[in-house]
């Protein structure tokens, strides 16, 4: 059982002469605990993948299971639940709340939801994070590795059962990527967390367990690294 | 509702134990408030008697409004006391009282018959939507449980039920994973057993042929001198293969235990560079070391050094007469980066995420002493301390390894 399938995803802009595919039959599998990467150059369609199969765009045809649920047949409203409960995003530009504290913004997905944090998987988290001092700072308070540390932890507060990573590194310098990515690769293997990070570095492999090329709109398996 | 737990029984009792503790409450109330009445409306009869009693030809109404005084209520007592009509007489006799005990009660019963039927109501529609749903869930588990693991239940609302019900497909999905990644396992073993039987296939071919010549052209000694050196060769990468394997073995199945003590970079490194100074030497490369030589590593020395010496070993593979391998290290508040570049011959990017594949070969790279093995140890032991390895490469201008590991203050 896969967490993750992917079944001839298309999606195409415009019509006509000037229709353009950005996914030409995309199929893949994710098996839980996964670390994929997916490469490619610009333009090439992975952030388009990434938002449809994190269900933030619709696709033109093709399905997505996520744990064996078709999300494109629910309705809206139980998407949005569904979507909260079972993706966790990470994105280039942090998008924290501004106005909440670090520990604020971790917690916040499950506030949404009515729960009560647990509170030791969340000082777990802040302490693998290193922002236990820094828990009551705003993110205006923060350099851009900590911000995106703190969205590493908003993803991973709620268990998701896949983590949707859109060039997390693209805003830092290559130390911070340094420390996010091995925080990410950590975070994966100790909570057999799925991740999906899209990156867009082609002279660049970081130690994910398989990894996906994308070009034009297609999609090539690379194939299963060591394990 | 077909069959009910023992919880919904035991809770239905205790409402109505409540109900029936609550209607008793309100007999006793209603038993003092007749009471209560009855005193007052006596009182006040005995008053109006009295006066009549007192003042035989006043008028009727008189008797009413006329203020009373002790006398007139002592005077109506008595007389009222012998027709039996007083304060503590049975309530049925007094027709006031009667009729009010009679009013109240219908009341007061009405009130407590709606309110417990609400309650009821409530509860019956709340614990008939609760089982629904657990019967449904019920149905999924047992499906799930029979072989279908495709099976999830609905929990796409919000609620305390269904947060429960989430947790339960975590949970199959996690089973189901398992089973999955057992099916896997097995490929990849059946994978890694052609690719080794492979990989020692080559060199016994060679070694087979080797001693072919050997034994046809006994006579010539510098044959033999030749060939037994490139026998020589090939046993060592038998050996090098099986070894290898083996820690690769060890650290799959998590038999190694890390004897992890911290250690200083620097020395760790100068003990890694030392055993390819000669090899570096020979062919006119430089190996360079830099950075603090405060910065200590919380690891295992023997397998860190394996790993570090597979790293380094490959950037001297990959560079041409006259390279370079820098190896660098920093400290930062979450990490300790150890780097090695080289300025050889670099990384195509077909390659790339390809290296750290066991038994990987390139179309590219013209170097064929490797066995594809170094990498993907270097990786698997970097993982051991929770670290990662990762490279980034141009051709033809070199290659950068960067090994990362978390500063660990437990486990």
């Amino acid at each position: 059982m896969n967490i993750l399938e992917v079944q001839n995803l298309c999606k195409t802009y415009g019509k006509g002469e000037a229709e353009v595919r950005a996914l030409d039959h995309v199929s893949f599998s994710v098996g839980k605990g996964e670390f994929i990467a997916i490469v490619g150059e610009s333009g090439s369609g992975k952030s388009t993948l990434l938002n449809v199969v994190g269900a933030l765009d619709n696709p033109t045809s093709g399905k997505v299971r996520i744990d064996d649920k078709d999300i494109f047949s629910m309705p809206e409203k139980k998407l949005t639940v569904f979507r909260r409960q079972n993706i966790g995003f990470i994105f280039q530009s942090f998008n924290l709340i501004p106005e909440l504290n670090v520990e604020q913004n971790i917690t916040f997905p499950l506030l949404l939801d009515y729960q009560k944090p647990d509170q030791k998987y969340v000082e777990e988290l802040l302490e693998i994070l290193g922002l236990k001092e820094r828990r009551k700072h705003l993110p205006s308070q923060l350099s851009g590795g900590q911000q995106q540390r703190v969205a590493i932890g908003r993803a991973l507060a709620a268990r998701p059962a896949i983590i949707m990573a859109d060039e997390p590194t693209g805003n830092l310098d290559s130390k911070n990527s340094q420390e996010v990515i091995t925080l990410l690769k950590s975070m994966s293997a100790k909570y057999r967390q799925t991740i999906l990070m899209i990156t867009h570095n082609e002279n660049h492999a970081d130690a994910s367990d398989r990894v996906l090329r994308m070009t034009d709109g297609r999609l090539k398996d690379l194939g299963v690294a060591a394990r | 509702m077909k069959t009910m737990g023992k919880e919904t029984r035991r809770m239905l009792c205790w409402l109505l134990a409540i109900c029936l503790a609550a209607a008793a409450g309100l007999g006793i109330l209603l038993f003092y408030m007749t009471n209560d009445f009855q005193k007052t409306i006596v009182e006040h009869d005995y008053g109006t008697a009295g006066y009549l009693v007192n003042h035989p030809d006043a008028n009727v109404a008189a008797a009413f409004t006329k203020d009373k005084t002790d006398s007139d209520l002592e005077a109506g007592r008595q007389a009222l006391k012998e027709a039996g009509y007083h304060e503590n007489a049975d309530p049925r006799l007094i027709p006031a009282a009667y009729a009010y005990l009679k009013h109240t009660a219908a009341w007061l019963g009405g009130m407590l018959f709606s309110i417990f039927l609400a309650v009821f109501l409530t509860v019956w529609i709340y614990i008939r939507k609760q089982n629904k749903a657990i019967a449904k869930a019920d149905i999924v588990i047992t499906r799930f449980l029979s072989g279908d693991t495709g099976q999830r239940i609905d929990s796409e609302e919000t609620g305390d039920w269904y947060s429960l019900f989430h947790r339960i497909n975590e949970l199959a999905a996690i089973l189901s994973a398992q089973a999955e990644h057992e099916k896997q396992t097995r490929v990849f073993l059946q994978d890694m057993i052609s690719d080794v039987s492979h990989q020692l296939k080559t060199p016994l071919a060679a070694l087979k042929m080797y001693d072919e010549i050997m034994a046809q052209e006994g006579m010539d000694s510098e044959t033999i001198h030749a060939f037994s050196q490139k026998s020589l060769r090939e046993i060592r990468r038998v050996e090098d293969v099986v070894y290898t394997l083996l820690k690769i073995a060890k650290l799959d199945a998590g038999t190694v235990r890390m004897e992890k003590a911290e250690e200083n970079v620097e020395m760790l490194l100068k003990d890694v560079t030392e055993r390819f100074e000669t090899l570096a030497a020979q062919e006119a490369k430089e190996i360079v070391l830099s950075g603090n030589s405060e910065v200590s590593l919380y690891c295992d020395a023997l397998w860190m050094s394996e790993a570090l010496g597979n790293v380094v070993k490959n950037a001297l593979e990959h560079t041409g007469k006259g390279g370079k391998v820098v190896i660098s290290w920093e400290r930062t508040p979450l990490l300790t980066n150890i780097v090695v570049e080289d300025n050889g011959t670099g990384i195509h990017q077909e390659d790339i995420h390809n290296i750290f594949k066991r038994f990987y070969r390139s179309r590219f790279s013209q170097d064929t002493h490797g066995i594809g093995l170094g990498l993907p140890l270097a990786k698997s032991i970097v993982e051991a301390h929770q670290g990662t390895i990762s490279v980034t490469s141009r051709v033809g201008r070199g290659s950068r390894f960067v090994l990362s590991f978390f500063h660990l203050t437990k486990e």
